[in-house]
Formats: C-alpha cells, sequence, structure tokens
C-alpha cells in the first residue's frame, strides 16, 4: 500500500487568521458548535488551551485567549476547495478531519521516487488553492498511521516520506500520545513507563490485548508499523439508522434518551474496538400528535465515549425543547471517521526530549496506580521568605490520578 | 588495606540495600543476634538502645506529648537515612495527622527530592498503602504519623490484625518503620483497647519522650531539652534514658547534650 497523508496544521485558527489578519500571533481559540473549544492556535496552546475544553477553562489558562465561534459555511467551502484538489488525483480519497486527509496512491506510484514527485505535486496544488498561510504537510508510508505520523512530524510546506524499512525507526521515539487510544488508556501506559511508541510496540500482544481490548492490539500494531487499514472514501455506506419504539408516550427526555443510549452503546462499542468515533450524530423524535423535532450534534473530535455522546445529546435536547410527549427516536450517524491523536497533553510535544522522572515521582506513579492521588513531595519555593507556607509547600507527585 | 576494607563496606551496603540488611553481615557480627539500626544523630541515644539507633526491619514507636521533640527525632532519622547510602534512598512519611510542613522537614536536612508524603483518605487505606510501599523496597525509613489516627475506630482491628502481615514485609525491605504516638496515661491505654496497643506490643524499641525544659539566650527562645527515655527494647535496657536538645536558630538543628 501506499498512502499519502494531507494535513494543514492549525486549518480552523489558520482560516481565522486568514479573515482577519490582526489576530496574526495572538492566542486564538475557535468555539464549536457544542460550546468547546475545537482548536486553538499554537500561541493558544503554550498557555495550556486544549481542545474540547470549556471556553471559561480556557480563559482561565489564558486570560488573553481571543475566541471565535466556528463558520460552519467557511469551514465548509474551504474543507470542499481543499479535498476537490486532492479528489481530482482520481484516487481514494478519505477525509480525516478538516484540513487533513488520506490519499490512496497505490494504483500510480511504484516506490519513493514516484511519490516523492506526486506528493509534492499536490502540495504545491493545495497551496496554489488556499494560500500560503494555509500550506500543508505532507507524509508517506505504507500505512495510514505511519503516514499521519509523518505529517505530524513535518513543518508546513514540507515533506516527510518514509520508507517500509524505517518505519520503526522513525516511529520508536514518537510520543504514545499519537495513538489514538482513550487518554485513561495512555495514562495507564504512562504509569508503567511506557512513553514512546518504540516501549508500546515491545510490548507483547496478548498483554496489549488483555490490558486495553481489541483497540489496543491494534494499536500495537500501528505502532510497530503495520497498518492493513485501508483508505476508505468518505462516501461510504452509512450505517442504518437505530430506531427506538418507546413502551408508551413520554414526557420525560431523560427516559427516552436512555433508552436511544442503550441502543447505542454496542455500535459505539464497535467504533471504539477499530479506533474509529461519529463525528455528527442526528436525534429524531417523533411526539404524540405526529410532528417530528430533531437534535443535531457535531463534536471536536470523532467520540466513542457514551458518557460524553449522551451528554452532548442531553444538552442539545435540552436546548431544542420539545414540546410535548415522544413516542419514538431515531437516531442518524452521519459521520463516522477515525480518532485523532490525543490533544490533552498528557506528554511532552513530540520530538522535545523527555525529562527524566525523580525517583520519588517515580515510585509514587507506580502506587497511584492502585491508592490514586495520595502521594505528595516538598519543594522549596522561596527559603528565605518570611512564611513558612511560601517557602516550601507540598505538591502532588500523581496529578490527576484517580483510585 | 584500608580501600580494601572500604571496598567491601560498599559491596555489603550496596547488597543489603538490594536484597535485604540480613542477606549479607560481616563476620565479626554473625555469631550474635544482630539487628542492623539506623542512628537518630544522637550519640548518647544510639548508645542505650540496643540496635545503635532505631532498628531496621522493625517497628519504632517514639511517643511522646506535642513539643516533646518526637518529631524532630523521626525528621533526624529520615535525614540520616537518606545520608547513609551515597544513593540516596526514599524516605517517606504517612501524614494521617495531617501535621506534615515541608519547610519544617526541609529545616531538619530531609532531602525533599527523595521524600513522599503520602495522606490516605482514611486510616483504612494508610494499610493497603503501607504494605505496598513495603513491597516496592525502595523506601529505607518510614513514618507514619498518627498512630491515634490509625487506631481509632474501625480501622483499630483491621490494623492489628495487619501488622504480622507488616512484619514479614519489612523483613525483606531492610526499612526503619517509625509510628509516632501521643503520650498516654495507663488508663487512657487501657480505655483504649487491646487493639491500640497491637503496635506498642510489635515494636522493637518504644522512646518516650518529654519535654524538660525551654533553652533561652537573651530572652530569645532557641530551643528545648527534652529526655529520651527507653520504654521498651528487645536489645537494650528498658528504663535508661538520654537527654537531648532540639535547637531553632533560624534552622532546626537537633543536638545532643554532654
Amino acid at each position: 500500500m501506499s498512502v499519502a497523508h494531507i494535513r494543514i496544521h492549525d486549518f480552523l485558527p489558520g482560516l481565522a487568521v486568514r479573515a482577519d489578519s490582526a489576530l496574526r500571533g495572538r492566542p486564538l481559540a475557535i468555539l464549536g458548535p457544542d460550546e468547546r473549544i475545537w482548536a486553538a492556535s499554537p500561541e493558544a496552546r503554550a498557555c495550556g488551551v486544549q481542545a474540547e475544553m470549556r471556553s471559561r477553562q480556557a480563559r482561565m489558562r489564558c486570560p488573553d485567549l481571543v475566541i471565535r465561534d466556528l463558520d460552519e459555511a467557511l469551514v465548509a467551502r474551504e474543507q470542499s476547495a481543499f479535498a476537490g484538489v486532492l479528489a481530482a488525483t482520481g484516487l481514494d480519497l478519505e477525509t480525516q478531519a478538516p484540513g487533513a486527509a488520506y490519499l490512496d496512491l497505490s494504483p500510480v506510484t511504484h516506490g519513493l521516487a514516484d511519490a516523492r514527485t506526486l506528493c509534492a505535486d499536490l502540495g504545491r496544488q493545495v497551496r496554489a488553492e488556499l494560500g500560503e498561510a494555509l500550506q500543508p504537510a505532507l507524509g508517506w508510508d505504507s500505512g495510514k498511521f505511519t503516514a499521519q505520523a509523518a505529517a505530524l512530524s513535518a513543518a508546513p510546506g514540507r515533506l516527510r516520506l518514509v520508507e517500509a524499512a524505517e518505519e520503526r525507526r522513525f516511529l520508536g521515539p514518537l510520543s504514545i500520545g499519537l495513538l489514538p487510544l482513550p487518554p485513561l488508556a495512555l495514562l495507564q501506559l504512562g504509569w508503567l513507563g511506557i512513553r514512546t511508541l518504540g516501549d508500546f510496540a515491545r510490548l507483547p500482544a496478548a498483554a496489549a490485548l488483555q490490558r486495553f481490548g481489541p483497540a489496543g492490539k491494534l494499536a500495537l500494531r500501528l505502532a510497530q508499523g503495520h497498518d492493513e487499514r485501508p483508505v476508505r472514501p468518505n462516501a461510504r455506506a452509512q450505517p442504518a439508522p437505530i430506531e427506538i419504539e418507546l413502551d408508551g408516550p413520554t414526557a420525560r427526555h431523560d427516559l427516552a434518551l436512555a433508552a436511544l443510549m442503550r441502543a447505542l452503546r454496542p455500535v459505539l462499542h464497535d467504533l471504539d474496538e477499530r479506533l474509529e468515533g461519529i463525528r455528527r450524530i442526528r436525534v429524531e423524535a417523533r411526539l404524540l400528535d405526529n410532528t417530528r423535532c430533531e437534535a443535531q450534534c457535531a463534536f471536536a473530535q470523532p467520540l466513542c465515549d457514551p458518557e460524553h455522546v449522551r451528554a452532548a445529546l442531553e444538552q442539545q435536547i435540552a436546548n431544542a425543547a420539545w414540546p410535548g410527549e415522544i413516542l419514538s427516536l431515531r437516531a442518524d450517524l452521519l459521520e463516522i471517521g477515525e480518532r485523532y491523536p490525543t490533544q490533552m497533553g498528557l506528554f511532552e510535544a513530540e520530538g522535545a526530549p523527555i525529562p527524566p522522572v525523580s525517583p520519588a515521582r517515580a515510585f509514587a506513579l507506580r502506587l497511584a496506580a492502585r491508592h490514586g492521588g495520595i502521594f505528595f513531595g516538598g519543594e522549596v519555593r522561596d527559603p528565605s521568605h518570611p512564611i513558612a507556607e511560601r517557602r516550601a509547600c507540598l505538591v502532588a507527585l500523581a496529578e490527576g490520578v484517580a483510585a | 588495606m584500608a580501600d580494601k576494607h572500604q571496598r567491601l563496606q560498599h559491596t555489603v551496603h550496596a547488597l543489603q540495600a538490594r536484597y535485604s540488611v540480613r542477606a549479607a553481615r560481616f563476620g565479626r557480627e554473625a555469631g550474635r543476634e544482630w539487628t542492623p539500626g539506623l542512628s537518630t544523630g544522637f550519640r548518647s541515644l544510639d548508645a542505650i538502645t540496643g540496635f545503635a539507633g532505631l532498628p531496621l526491619n522493625a517497628i519504632s514507636l517514639l511517643s511522646g506529648a506535642t513539643t516533646s521533640g518526637k518529631q524532630t527525632l523521626a525528621y533526624q532519622c529520615l535525614r540520616l537515612a537518606q545520608a547513609a547510602y551515597p544513593r540516596r534512598p526514599l524516605v517517606a512519611v504517612f501524614d494521617l495527622a495531617r501535621a506534615a510542613d515541608p519547610d519544617y522537614i526541609a529545616r531538619c536536612g530531609v532531602d525533599l527530592k527523595h521524600l513522599l508524603i503520602i495522606r490516605p483518605p482514611a486510616p483504612e487505606n494508610a494499610l493497603a498503602a503501607l504494605a505496598d510501599a513495603l513491597r516496592g523496597r525502595q523506601l529505607r525509613a518510614i513514618v507514619v504519623d498518627g498512630l491515634p489516627e490509625l487506631m481509632a475506630g474501625p480501622a483499630a482491628r483491621q490494623a492489628s490484625a495487619a501488622l504480622p502481615g507488616l512484619a514479614a514485609l519489612r523483613g525483606r525491605s531492610s526499612c526503619a518503620l517509625i509510628f509516632l504516638d501521643e503520650a498516654r496515661a495507663p488508663w487512657q491505654r487501657w480505655l483504649a483497647g487491646p487493639e491500640r496497643d497491637a503496635v506498642r506490643q510489635s515494636a522493637a524499641l518504644q522512646i518516650d519522650l518529654r519535654r524538660e525544659a525551654w533553652l533561652d539566650y537573651d530572652d530569645h527562645l532557641r530551643g528545648y531539652r527534652a529526655q529520651a527515655r527507653i520504654a521498651r527494647s528487645r536489645l537494650g535496657r528498658p528504663g535508661a534514658s538520654a537527654a537531648i536538645e532540639i535547637l531553632f536558630n533560624g534552622s532546626v538543628r537537633a543536638r545532643e547534650t554532654w
């Protein structure tokens, strides 16, 4: 297989900056329709702003943050222009996220030299279409995961090609944050001292399967450079809609939602095992007077966590304020996609040296997996300060670890 | 010759640190009942405990009222446990009383980078965490600050039942386990029930501390003198006592009287 990953770094903030050049260089976040941050500029990320945060949380991290609402029409237009350039090649195209897509080059490339020429040409075309400010980075490899990792490690306007023989050496030092595993699984790996894809790739397959299920086994193969997932055109058939007839008409939305989630849970579980998630979902309710109401949710990242999906639907349904009693529900999974690498900031940026963990912290992290965040260390702040609490204080050694 | 002896000492210490203090010992110590000790920093006190300090692989109990010096003495032992090995080992404080002050610990000379302060949400959780900490074999000294909290309520029975298990773990970990207790009258101990005395019964060494006098100089309080009395010792002489001085001159400096 021969796969190219084309990625415009910071696509959504880039569009906002292109529309208003006064925003250049300022910390900027894009607020999605679900009232969460969908994307943040590098300046905002440097202050600790991350995707999925509420605007209030983000402002606490970065008081100077400029928040702009997502201009869905503009994004759709630019995204279709981006996809149009790539689709014009006539090859299979799978859009992964706004400003990121896979292209299956297998029918037209037979080696590194072919791929280099074609990828460079694609990059030039995207740049010509979207402008200098939104020029893409390209990665190429025999699998989707390594191609994506290569594109992420390339600067805008650059190309990173990875040959099959180099895959393991290329992936080895990269952060496990690149794996599309849930944050808790990545945290658990962190507690075990596994911080790089190389460390993860050395684990036995049986151990990965036992600990993290089929998703873990698949992630292990990705880390080893074995990615057999094909490039699937986005126009593929959507799963059948989920229809639920309630026992009787009910005005209680929570009961209706609970019934919907019972039906949705196995679908989300299947998606989780394939490291995929829902990007957009629409729920339609038939009311007692035979009218129909709907609520639609779009997510910053493809989701497969039932609690997260449920919370989003609950909020949308509450906002929509459906009048009357509900007779039946129907859920359409409008868009499904593979999960992105985590953006939870659990680990250092790729390429940055991992700071050594102090013996006390390492010991605390080991025990924290069982006992939670009960481990503290002391830190001398200002030895000459007259107030004792300012001279030294306690610091959590296993912060964020739940028992 | 001196170099050879030094290398032998290093090797023995390394073996003891890795496996157990019982894994290797010098020939001169082989014939007698031998329990390695952790110095308290007070030579006069070390001389009367019978262990040349506080015993490793055993429980020590320091009891005394507030400002009797038990906490300072315990932190002093943590400092010396860290200083005893070239690669500073970890030490820990189980802060059940929520009284650990990092500034004070640092002033006692403990290296904070090699110190864990553990604050379990409830006394029942402390025992499991303590067993795991011992099992890790990385800690050379553990201070459990708050025996009254550990032995209060439903945790008391659980704690007394867990003590034999802890003893087995201690035997393999070469770690000094130091409990801090409040001074209580005999009738209070009797009312508290048998569980509460379980730690006291299983302790290899019990030192009762009592503040004797404040030390002042030009109307400035500069420390206090305390009497450390051996209430119980498997190897030492119960009833013996030594005077220690704890000075506050800018930093806490424990000094013994001569």
